[in-house]
């Protein structure tokens, strides 16, 4: 309950994995649309900007565009002096001067940080608005739908992320925040402020190592979290036992199951099966409850 | 003229480095002295990114007046061709068998 003049926040439920391909997307989308249908205010945001696929399966209705971008440097090539202080100060080989004061800038290797604009003796460098990508929004049905994308041969997913995040109305309801998969900057730049993490986990080998590591990542940022082991019914002896070390929940088990596989290859949602419904519904309870709601 | 050859090892007998930018070693031969000299591309080649780029830049500050790899990445190309260094692209072979189909080149 807010108290009086405080603003509303939305619930925002990062579903994440050490490993890609556990399930992220399938059980993030499912959880969306389920509750979507018992109440207002829920949103789905596709973090996974190197490659959305929520849309695959969600079919949403774009509404809004809006271009990410970063200051990169322009050069007055009349003004330059050829110092290469410009060159000595960036660390990514984004700007190059050579002889004649031509000066090559290489924006898709550009951090941004401004050096070159501080350190140029003539001000010769000035600023010009490079696009990384983009950020969508639309609805899926009764449900809120945002996408981030970053443009192929660019590398910053963290500020297209970023942008996303600070473009989401964050007004009250539900968001699940779809992760990128792995444990990177870019995962941690998608959960680092969510009030809880789903980690998706497949239980075999390669699943169980990823694991590990990005719980320690959220242990480290002091996230509260749960697992959920998708595609059950392998090795999940060993799943459970790391979460039992951990002191985390499993919050469910959802099997391995040809159904359900066989939806997801048509690009359809599993929640078309009825048992499957029922356990996206349980581990939706499951959630709330372990916040409080 | 001043010649720079990616290699592999630092000797004529070298295998050519196909990468540019991540080729550890450069051959550098003065055609008209015949004076040799290694050059360390260490640096360049460690960078996380921007090896190519890096790379080319030493070329030019080492004076080299042509370019000799297996291939050339785009963003390094782009600043041998800005600072006027042409390059010639071979496939495998070692340090003096490049040199000699540039000179085979180069007398036409």
């Amino acid at each position: 309950m807010n108290k009086a003049g405080e603003k509303r926040r939305a619930l925002k439920i990062a579903v994440a994995s050490g490993k890609g391909g556990t399930g992220k997307t399938t059980v993030s989308t499912s959880l969306a649309v389920v509750l979507a249908e018992r109440r207002q205010g829920v949103y789905y945001l596709d973090l996974d900007v190197e490659e959305p696929n929520g849309h695959i399966f969600l079919r949403p209705e774009i509404e809004g565009s809006e271009a990410v971008t970063l200051s990169v440097p322009v050069v007055d090539p009349k003004l330059c002096n050829g110092c290469g202080l410009c060159a000595q100060i960036c660390r990514f080989q984004a700007i190059v001067p050579l002889a004649g004061g031509r000066v090559l800038t290489f924006p898709e290797l550009c951090r941004s940080c401004g050096g070159c604009t501080l350190v140029c003796p003539t001000g010769a460098i000035g600023e010009a608005a490079h696009s990384i990508g983009v950020v969508e929004s639309g609805r899926a049905g009764s449900l809120n739908f945002m996408q981030g994308r970053l443009n192929v041969g660019e590398h910053l997913a963290v500020p297209v992320i970023r942008t996303e995040k600070q473009r989401f109305d964050d007004a009250g309801g539900i968001a699940f925040l779809d992760s990128p998969p792995g444990s990177s900057c870019p995962v941690a730049e998608a959960v680092k402020d969510a009030d809880y993490v789903i980690v998706v986990t497949e239980p075999t080998p390669y699943g169980l190592n990823d694991l590990k590591i990005i719980l320690a990542m959220i242990k480290r940022l002091g996230l509260p979290c749960g697992v959920v082991i998708n595609r059950s019914g392998f090795d999940d002896d060993k799943v459970y036992a790391c979460c039992r070390h951990e002191g985390l929940p499993v919050l469910a088990a959802l099997p391995d199951d040809r159904a359900v596989a066989e939806m997801y290859s048509r690009g359809q949602l599993p929640v078309g099966s009825a048992s499957y419904r029922e356990r996206i519904s349980r581990l939706g309870d499951a959630v709330l409850k372990e916040l409080g709601r | 003229m001043k010649i720079a050859v990616s290699s592999q090892g630092k000797d004529w007998q070298s295998e050519i480095e196909p990468r540019f930018g991540r080729s550890r070693w450069f051959i550098l031969i003065d055609t008209q002295s015949r004076a040799m000299e290694v050059v360390d591309n260490g640096p360049s080649f460690d960078s996380v990114q921007g090896a190519g780029i890096a790379t080319a830049k030493s070329m030019v500050s080492l004076g080299v007046e042509h370019v000799i790899s297996g291939r050339v990445g785009p963003k390094a190309l782009s600043v041998l061709e800005a600072a006027g260094i042409p390059v010639m692209e071979v496939e495998g072979g070692t340090v003096e068998e490049a040199l000699e189909k540039f000179k085979e080149k180069n007398q036409k």
